[in-house]
């Protein structure tokens, strides 16, 4: 009981702090980045449930990110359609697409899944590039002030009202597919499929559920990002797109709740702190990310979890 | 009609008959012990029960209903559940959860429900969660609720995997070698629990052992199998002076 109430306390806590920034914060830089950072957290928080918690490698998350931001800048800006409807409209659609490329995974093996997905993602990526009389080809799609009815979000710190309620609900619904019987069930086929399987545990409903969640949340980003970017092209979402988002969640921590969240933070905020080393900024940042992956293999999560600083936080908790 | 039957099962893999032709009849309410020598085809048969294999040749029903119609997922639902001879134990997941989707086909709410931990799947998983501890107390795991089921010592995952399978509420319960690992005094106790689950809960048992003394013990019939082909059938007194059992236990005497 009293580790439900610390948690309200915390969660509270949060919204109080992630209300008062906009206030505070004046620079329109650091609220684009914040919002980035709630983006990155709403991708890859889709992606640990399929490749984290049901054990699929999925290299396809950059496709259906970019999936999310063409129906989102194309029905705003083609059809005129209101924010409000395009932006779920992108989810519901990116989750369809999400399970049928959930289909291979019914019958590949990990290796297998990693390339049928990368190939996924390239061909997405192709449509992209060559439906022009749809997507409007290379030259991409710009979109200038979206309005949601009265109000103009024509700046970082309006969107940010946008992009972090959103973050804030679906971060919220994450945890509660994991800790519920849907999330016991992705587990559980990652763990052991054959025992899965023999307690009822259909694997792949869960593997094609796991898809089309990754699916949402990833179309639901990248219809934030095309807003707070103002601009949607092909080139944004090819693969290093995608290893980038596995790379935010390795060193987060995989099957983590916090991991995604940890790690977009990290991935987001760091290469900006970095900033007056221009030519040797994505050197440092690269070894960084290396000394994680080598020394680390728990990610930021663990070690924070096993580390010197989780230690002390648990003693005051439990004191409390 | 029969409880459970087995009809001309068979099954090869690239011309090695694992299992030929095994006609088997059990009873509601037995204890069947199914042995044999390594490599006889005994796990085969659970796995040709639960639909892990596709049988070359044969039938498989359970109260008249035809398994060979259902997928594996569906074998629970029908009414049977399995252990695994190798522990196939939910490694990352806590001993309570690993029984609660052991619970997964009692407890009902949509997939919406449970993203929402709202309505159906809220109330169902909270009483699923005081079954789990109620079956968790019968297997004295109740200490170990919240541990990582891979922290447990060896022969209580086995329990683990027992109280998982029990937690599905089964008819009929396929344990492969549940005794293997334990020593004299963890087969003591398991002896008196299968019992129970019998007596107390209705469950028929097919249990594949290795541990003789076991299986001769507390099985009403047992079946012999050696090179996947069924060698004698019979109350334990029975199998212990037939002289084709002796013989694929120990070797012919020539």
């Amino acid at each position: 009981m009293s580790e439900k109430i610390t948690n309200k306390i915390y969660i509270i806590g949060a919204l109080i702090v992630l209300f008062i920034l906009p206030f505070v914060i004046e620079k329109s830089y650091t609220m684009y980045i914040l919002n980035l950072v709630g983006i990155y957290a709403i991708m890859t928080v889709g992606l640990n449930i399929v490749l984290g918690y049901t054990g699929q490698i999925s290299i396809v998350n950059a496709g259906f990110m970019g999936i999310g931001a063409y129906v989102t800048a194309l029905s705003i800006v083609k059809l005129g359609i209101p924010i409000y409807v395009a932006l779920p409209m992108a989810g519901i659609l990116t989750a369809g697409i999400g399970i049928i490329i959930g289909f291979p995974a019914l019958r590949l093996g990990s290796h297998y899944l990693a390339m049928a997905t990368l190939a996924c993602n390239q061909a997405i990526q192709l449509i992209m590039i060559h439906w022009k009389s749809v997507t409007m080809g290379a030259a991409g799609v710009s979109l200038s002030s979206v309005n949601i009815g009265p109000i103009a979000l024509n700046s970082n710190h309006r969107l940010y009202f946008l992009v972090i309620p959103i973050a804030f609900i679906l971060i919220y619904l994450y945890v509660n597919i994991i800790k519920s019987k849907l999330g016991r069930s992705l587990i559980a086929v990652r763990d052991s499929e054959i025992a899965a399987q023999s307690m009822g545990v259909s694997s792949a409903k869960y593997k094609t559920t796991a898809f089309a969640i990754s699916g949402f949340y990833a179309g639901i980003g990248g219809g934030l990002l095309a807003l707070v970017i103002g601009y949607v092209s092909p080139e944004s979402f090819g693969l290093n797109e995608s290893v980038f988002h596995l790379a935010v969640l390795v060193i987060g921590g995989t099957a983590t709740l916090p991991g995604p969240i940890l790690g977009s933070i990290f991935f987001v905020v760091t290469p900006e702190l970095f900033h007056w080393m221009v030519e040797y900024k994505v050197l440092v940042f690269s070894l960084i990310a290396l000394i994680f992956i080598i020394f680390m293999p728990g990610g930021i999560y663990g070690l924070v979890k096993s580390g010197l600083p989780g230690w002390t936080f648990k003693r005051i908790l439990n004191k409390a | 009609m029969d409880f459970f039957r087995t009809e001309n099962l068979s099954i090869s893999f690239g011309g090695v008959k694992a299992l030929q032709s095994l006609d088997m009849n059990i009873e509601k309410g037995e204890i069947r012990g199914l042995i044999g020598p390594n490599g006889a085809g005994k796990t085969t048969v659970i796995n040709l029960i639960t639909r892990v294999y596709n049988p070359t040749e044969g039938a498989v029903s359970l109260e008249g209903i035809d398994l060979l119609k259902s997928k594996p997922h569906q074998i629970s639902q029908v009414g049977i559940c399995r252990t695994f001879q190798n522990l196939e134990i939910f490694k990352s997941m806590s001993v309570l959860d690993n029984v609660m989707v052991g619970r997964h086909i009692h407890l009902g709410g949509s997939m919406v429900d449970s993203i929402l931990n709202l309505g159906r799947a809220k109330r169902e998983e909270r009483k699923g969660i005081e079954k789990v501890h109620e079956i968790l107390r019968s297997l004295n795991l109740d200490d170990y609720a919240d541990s990582s089921a891979s922290s447990l010592p060896f022969g209580k995952m086995r329990l683990l995997e027992l109280g998982r399978a029990l937690a599905s509420e089964p008819k009929l319960l396929l344990l492969d070698e549940p005794g293997a690992g334990m020593n004299a005094e963890e087969i003591k106790a398991l002896d008196t629990f299968i019992r129970k689950m019998r007596d107390q809960l209705g469950i028929t048992i097919l249990l594949v052992e290795h541990v003789l003394s076991l299986v001769m013990e507390i099985s009403d019939q047992i079946t012999v199998l050696d090179y996947g082909v069924k060698i004698a059938e019979g109350s334990a007194k029975e199998i212990q002076s037939n002289p084709k059992v002796v013989e694929a236990y120990l070797g012919s005497e020539e």
